[in-house]
């Protein structure tokens, strides 16, 4: 017995209380010493129980009759306690037994313990303790690691559930404020000098704010270092009496504790997590504190996704807006309608654009120019060109209206860029001049684009007889303008080849083609323009019927019908005194 | 898209003749294609012996949108610095009825005068 070595006096543990005694062992039957084939002898059982698991037998009055050491060293008071119910037994044991349970389970000490019962012969009942504390503390981090594991799986879809910056941000806060804390502030730059704090309390909804102007992030320690970004900066613990007023949430309460932790960015950080607890919550952990991390690592790469997305929408869309064709503003005299229907996909949408300037040609002869052009290509490159050149287009008018030199001017503005590559552009440019009655006086000078088309009152659509080389490629270019006029009713029609390589049809991949466009505006004569260019347009939706497509561009003008009998003697604004 | 069938373009390089590279096209020269004709060509100008000529065969190319004219420039802009003669062949009516409209047909008309050597042996 003494041999089990569990602890100093631990053999004199096998108490025994009469008339519940194991004999001892006869001398010669000691341990070592067994007579194979013989009865177990007292000895034997005795160095089992003793070695087994923690044992308590107790009578019906819950008295204890017996208790090995195992059971004394799990609960050290059981060596001296003659009953269940004493000081320093546990109670839920004591309990247990009066009331008959077959199981119970509880603290002891520091440990936590099981507790199975064996009924025994005559009346007794052998309590068997067991020592559960490693297995439970498994159980529970396993089912903590399962928590986290499920909210960090929320967390990632409902933070890339929005590429919107704001909404990452609140959506930050919240979930931290949700399962990190009582309170989460998220400290994220926007723009060069400004910072926002998006904070939420646990169970509000979170609230985005400017860094107060007076407020520096200095002022919380860690913060600064933690928006720096680099070298990473472990979280850390702040004396909260060093927090700054404006970094509470409203209506938060005293600040207990604090964790700074950066929120890991694409190559620049996306800011700074800062949790917060009230006084009185316990405080964080090391193990929270970690968590933490790994929760701000997938926030960071979220909110900068958000950002990065932001900024190339911007840039997309300050690029788009100088694709888009101007509103047309009536002009007296003329009918004028357009229509732009954009690229779908956003990798086709090109460079096809209109504008309209009011201007005045040669000798004070007022008028309109108008210019229908495509730029080769798609995509960022495209739209800058078509910016480039609807400026310059714009500049040049002023000084210089004849088309031939206007082009060659477009032409070596554009050749002389910087990297000048292949990309060209090809545009017809258009003065239309009321003419009294009216009439419209046109000229049309095509660079290298399809030409207008001009549809007569009598439903003949001709080709304007114009020719030129496309510009923004090669030195020297060449045009050649064509004059017409439009009586009241007849409309010219300036397109993109977006319509004319628009591909459908009943194959699917026809084009539609000039012949196409002709039929379709021959069956327009003496329609309004706006009801021209609806028609041209419709006709080329069917005709696309859900194909991807270019960018489409239609301008009509149009000399108004009826007009004249207001024009004959419409001297009020002095136009027509030529 | 439905119907609408964008093929790839496939550049194979012909050099059996001396001192002529012929890049043969197939398929779509288009947006998404025309950046390998200019890479094909800007590979063809760095061959050291440099080829005297490079020919552009373009019997097989289906459909030549605005960036495809635009990679023909770009060839014909690198051969002419290089000092290259280039020549295109097999120009369907289609593309140059786009090179007439974009005056592409004034710009190119050396590369565009048929190449007696090429219709030789397209004959034999």
């Amino acid at each position: 017995m003494r041999e089990t070595g569990r602890r100093p006096g631990a053999a004199s543990a096998l108490i025994v209380t009469s008339p519940h005694r194991i004999p001892e062992p006869p001398p010669g039957q000691a341990a070592g010493r067994h007579v194979p084939g013989a009865a177990v002898g007292a000895s034997v059982l005795r160095a089992l129980v003793e070695d087994g698991p923690a044992l308590v037998v107790c009578d019906t009055e819950g008295g204890v009759v017996f208790r090995n050491s195992a059971a004394e060293t799990l609960v050290p008071r059981l060596r001296d306690a003659r009953r269940l119910a004493s000081p320093g037994v546990p109670q839920w044991l004591s309990e247990a037994h009066a009331r008959g349970a077959a199981t119970a389970e509880g603290p002891a000490g520091d440990r936590e313990v099981t507790a199975t019962r064996s009924p025994l012969p005559d009346g007794l009942t052998a309590w068997r303790l067991a020592d559960v504390t490693e297995e439970r503390t498994a159980c529970r981090r396993l089912a903590d690691e399962r928590g986290r594991t499920r909210f960090l799986a929320l967390a990632s879809a409902r933070l890339l559930a929005s590429l919107n910056r704001s909404k990452c941000l609140q959506t930050t806060a919240e979930l931290a404020a949700g399962q990190l804390a009582d309170a989460a502030v998220v400290v994220a730059p926007a723009g060069r000098r400004r910072m926002t704090l998006t904070g939420a309390v646990a169970g509000d909804a979170p609230r985005e704010k400017s860094l107060p102007a007076a407020a520096d992030v200095e002022e919380v320690p860690g913060l600064a270092e933690a928006l720096a970004g680099f070298p990473p900066v472990p979280s850390r613990w702040v004396d909260p009496a060093l927090a700054p007023q404006w970094l509470l949430p409203p209506g938060f309460g005293e600040l207990g504790s604090l964790v700074v932790t950066p929120l890991p960015g694409n190559g620049v950080p996306a800011g700074a997590l800062v949790l917060l607890r009230r006084a009185g919550s316990p405080a964080f952990t090391e193990d929270e504190e970690v968590f933490a991390r790994v929760f701000a690592a997938r926030a960071g790469a979220a909110i900068s996704a958000a950002v990065l997305y932001a900024d190339k929408n911007d840039t997309t869309e300050i690029l788009q807006r100088d694709l888009l064709p101007p509103p047309l503003a009536p002009v007296e005299g003329l009918d004028l309608e357009g229509a732009y229907r954009p690229a779908r996909a956003v990798e086709r949408i090109g460079g096809d654009f209109y504008d309209v300037h009011p201007c005045t040609f040669g000798e004070g002869e007022e008028g309109t120019f108008v210019v229908l052009g495509d730029v080769c290509g798609k995509g960022p490159g495209a739209a800058v060109l078509t910016g480039r050149i609807r400026n310059t287009l714009t500049a040049l008018r002023q000084v210089e209206s004849r088309h031939d030199r206007l082009l060659r001017l477009l032409n070596d503005t554009l050749l002389r860029r910087q990297g000048a590559d292949a990309r060209f552009a090809t545009m017809v440019l258009a003065d239309a001049t009321p003419l009294g009655h009216g009439r419209v006086g046109l000229r049309l000078t095509s660079a290298g684009h399809p030409a207008p088309l001009i549809l007569r009152g009598d439903g003949r659509v001709e080709e304007a007889e114009t020719r030129g080389t496309l510009i923004g490629v090669v030195p020297s270019v060449t045009s050649t303008t064509w004059e017409t006029v439009l009586e009241p009713g007849e409309t010219c029609l300036l397109f993109s080849d977006g319509v004319t390589e628009a591909r459908g049809g009943a194959s699917g991949n026809e084009m539609f083609g000039t012949q196409r466009l002709s039929g379709a505006l021959a069956e327009c004569a003496r329609m309004p323009v706006r009801a021209v260019v609806e028609r041209v347009e419709m006709l080329t939706a069917q005709w696309l019927g859900g194909n991807e497509h270019d960018d489409i561009a239609l301008l009509a003008v149009g000399a108004p019908r009826g007009s004249h009998l207001t024009a004959v003697d419409g001297t009020g604004r002095g136009r027509y005194t030529g | 898209m439905n119907g609408a069938v964008d093929r790839p373009l496939d550049i194979t390089v012909d050099r059996s003749r001396p001192g002529t590279v012929v890049l043969v096209l197939t398929g779509d020269c288009d947006y998404e294609t025309a950046g390998g004709l200019r890479d094909a060509a800007e590979e063809v100008l760095r061959l050291r012996p440099a080829p005297r000529s490079l020919t552009v065969d373009m019997g097989g190319v289906g459909l030549c949108d605005s960036s495809g004219l635009s990679a023909i420039v770009s060839v014909w802009q690198l051969t002419g610095k290089a000092g290259v003669s280039l020549r295109l062949i097999g120009i369907d009516d289609r593309l140059m009825n786009v090179m007439e409209i974009t005056g592409l047909d004034g710009v190119l008309a050396d590369a565009l005068v048929p190449d007696p050597e090429a219709a030789g042996r397209s004959a034999n």
